[in-house]
């Protein structure tokens, strides 16, 4: 990897959670570099959405950290880690349900909002110039992925790719710089897959995002990925190329040796 | 969004309202008259709540007990401090609300960082306290009520509160702070992801609710003239709730319209119910509640508002 920079955007260093007498995460160390597309992979139950919700905020572990940056996250609120640019989606869809498309957007720009109640009881300029350009910037956003049609559609009522794809979109407005997509392919077909792919490395470029990614079919992981690190039993048994996590041993016996 | 020109034209109607109101309200019957006062106190009671259960997803069952720190504190003052003067009125209202704002603050900091029921336990027990210990303060007249309340509450003053309190929460629904409450209510998960403080929200959400159950608790003891304990006790926050479930967890003017709805009714029963001698009140409270419950699960309007039906189209924003 030698055109690396020497500092990881992320680093999960030495990670271990245990639920009760359940040690699910062992030691898990890997880093994630600025603008690269990471895949994190392994079978069912190895630990990777653990994983996620430890770098969110949302479980502390018993041991290890997490560094962004070179600055230390763990034990923060999941709210100020989104503030500070690490955001995620969901293994289940977690929309606004009942809310328009274009509020699930504008919410996820919680953070771009400076006026008070006050602004807002007697409609002073600042307000109304702040809310026209979370509109405005919201509704650019969703024209990029094709959902400006839907924008004041109830998103409850969008089919299921277009929810997996706002809750995309709602993670971008939310000013992330690290992206973090929990089996974002799920219950896709073929081709819905493969397009999605294609959206997360387009997301990647013009955004200029680093993406971390879940997904527990290998096929897919091998053509979008920049590196990838398996887990399995809540470990790191590999971490590296696709070609390189193709050729590896222990991968093909842990991993591709027991499709799921 | 409105246009400038719309928005003048709605405060217009207001002002106009309020001076009819202000030549009418002397012409009509003094029973009709407290009624409509009595409509406006539950309407701020039932959009107070609505905001803390309906819009931010917390269920409160405590309301009464926020209702009564306001009733108590403002009559206190009136009787004790002031006397019936207008402007102290209006202070004593004011101090009658924050005083109950202090106490869902206070309340809310440590509970709504719980999960689950926990609030709704939590916010009973509360109000159940509050009767308790006001049972038991005789320098408010404990199980005798206090009484000699100047009566200063008339329609007018209700329909100031009534519209300020309308605007207030319109108006924090216009902006990121309403949206965060949304937020909360529909996933509390997603709400952090997006950056949202829920405790900070919800506490806010919370405080504001209490503090205008204060102020509705103030408007009704200067209106009755005399309070007691018992009055808020938890039917009274039953009641209050079947108001917001009514009218749609969640829209401001299906829980104003519940609360007006709910003021009458009993009212238009009471021959039937001097002849049977049966208290219809929580009769009629509970078969609404099935009957919606069966029929119209999600309240009258649902989450929605008047102005976004057909019917009423005419008065939608453009
Ligand atoms: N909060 C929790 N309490 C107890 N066990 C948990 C908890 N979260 C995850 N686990 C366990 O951790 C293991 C890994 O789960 P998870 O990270 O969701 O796997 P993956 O996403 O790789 O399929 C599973 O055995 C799961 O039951
Ligand atoms: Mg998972």
């Amino acid at each position: 990897m030698m055109s690396q920079p020497a500092e990881a955007i992320l680093k999960v260093d030495n990670l271990s959670i245990a639920f009760g007498g359940l040690q699910v995460l062992m030691n898990v160390d890997f880093s994630v570099y600025s603008n690269e597309i990471v895949s994190l992979i392994g079978p069912n139950g190895a630990g990777k959405t653990t994983v996620f919700n430890i770098i969110s905020g949302l479980y502390r572990p018993t041991s290890g950290s997490i560094l962004f940056h070179s600055k230390n996250l763990t034990g923060m609120h999941p709210h100020r880690i989104s503030n500070i640019g690490i955001t995620r989606t969901f293994q289940n869809i977690r929309l606004f349900k009942d809310l328009t498309v274009l509020d699930n957007v504008i919410i996820a720009k919680h953070f771009a909002f400076c006026y008070k109640l006050l602004g807002s009881l007697f409609y002073t300029p600042a307000y109304v110039e702040e809310e026209a350009k979370a509109e405005k910037d919201a509704l650019e956003l969703l024209a990029v992925f094709g959902l400006a049609e839907r924008a004041h559609d109830i998103s409850k009522n969008l089919p299921y790719g277009e929810q997996r794809k706002l809750e995309i979109v709602r993670a971008l407005a939310s000013g992330v710089k690290i992206l973090l997509l929990d089996e974002p392919a799920a219950g896709m077909n073929n081709a819905e897959t493969s397009a999605l792919l294609k959206l997360i490395h387009h997301i990647r470029d013009t955004f200029k995002i680093t993406v971390l990614l879940i997904e527990h079919d290998m096929k897919l992981v091998m053509k979008i990925s920049d590196r990838i690190i398996v887990l399995h039993h809540g470990e790191v048994i590999a971490d590296g190329t696709p070609s390189q996590i193709r050729n590896n041993p222990h991968v093909v016996e842990a991993y591709l040796g027991n499709p799921t | 969004m409105w246009t400038y020109l719309k928005r003048q034209q709605a405060y217009l109607i207001l002002g106009v309202f309020l001076v009819v109101l202000s030549f009418i309200h002397t012409h009509i019957s003094p029973y009709l008259r407290q009624l409509l006062i009595l409509s406006g106190i539950n309407i701020i009671l039932a959009n107070g709540l609505n905001l803390i259960s309906g819009i931010t997803g917390q269920l409160s069952l405590g309301h009464a007990g926020f209702m009564a720190i306001g009733a108590y504190a403002s009559a206190y003052l009136s009787v004790f401090v002031t006397g019936p003067e207008s402007f102290a009125f209006l202070l004593n209202i004011l101090a009658g609300g924050c005083l109950a704002g202090f106490f869902g603050f206070i309340l809310g900091l440590p509970t709504l960082r719980l999960k689950g029921d926990y609030l709704a336990i939590v916010t009973l027990g509360f109000s159940e306290m509050i009767r308790v210990i006001l049972l038991n303060m005789d320098s408010v007249g404990g199980a005798r009520g206090l009484p000699q309340i100047p009566h200063n509450t008339d329609l007018i003053w209700t329909a100031g509160a009534v519209g300020l309190s309308l605007i207030f929460i319109y108006r924090m629904m216009k902006s990121y702070i309403g949206r965060a409450f949304l937020a909360i209510r529909e996933n509390e998960l997603a709400a952090q992801s997006c950056g949202i403080n829920i405790t900070k929200y919800k506490v806010i959400s919370f405080t504001s609710g209490a503090f205008l159950a204060g102020i509705a608790g103030a408007l009704f003891a200067h209106q009755l003239s005399y309070i007691n304990p018992s009055i808020f006790g938890f039917i009274k926050s039953f009641e209050i709730l079947i108001m917001i479930v009514l009218g749609g967890l969640g829209s401001l003017s299906g829980a104003t319209l519940a609360a007006i709805i709910l003021t009458f009714l009993p009212e238009a029963l009471r021959p039937l119910q001097q002849i049977t001698q049966i208290d219809f009140r929580m009769i009629i409270y509970s078969s609404l509640l099935i009957v919606m419950m069966l029929t119209r699960p999600s309240g009258l309007l649902g989450k929605r508002e008047l102005w976004d039906f057909k019917i009423f189209g005419a008065f939608r924003r453009s």
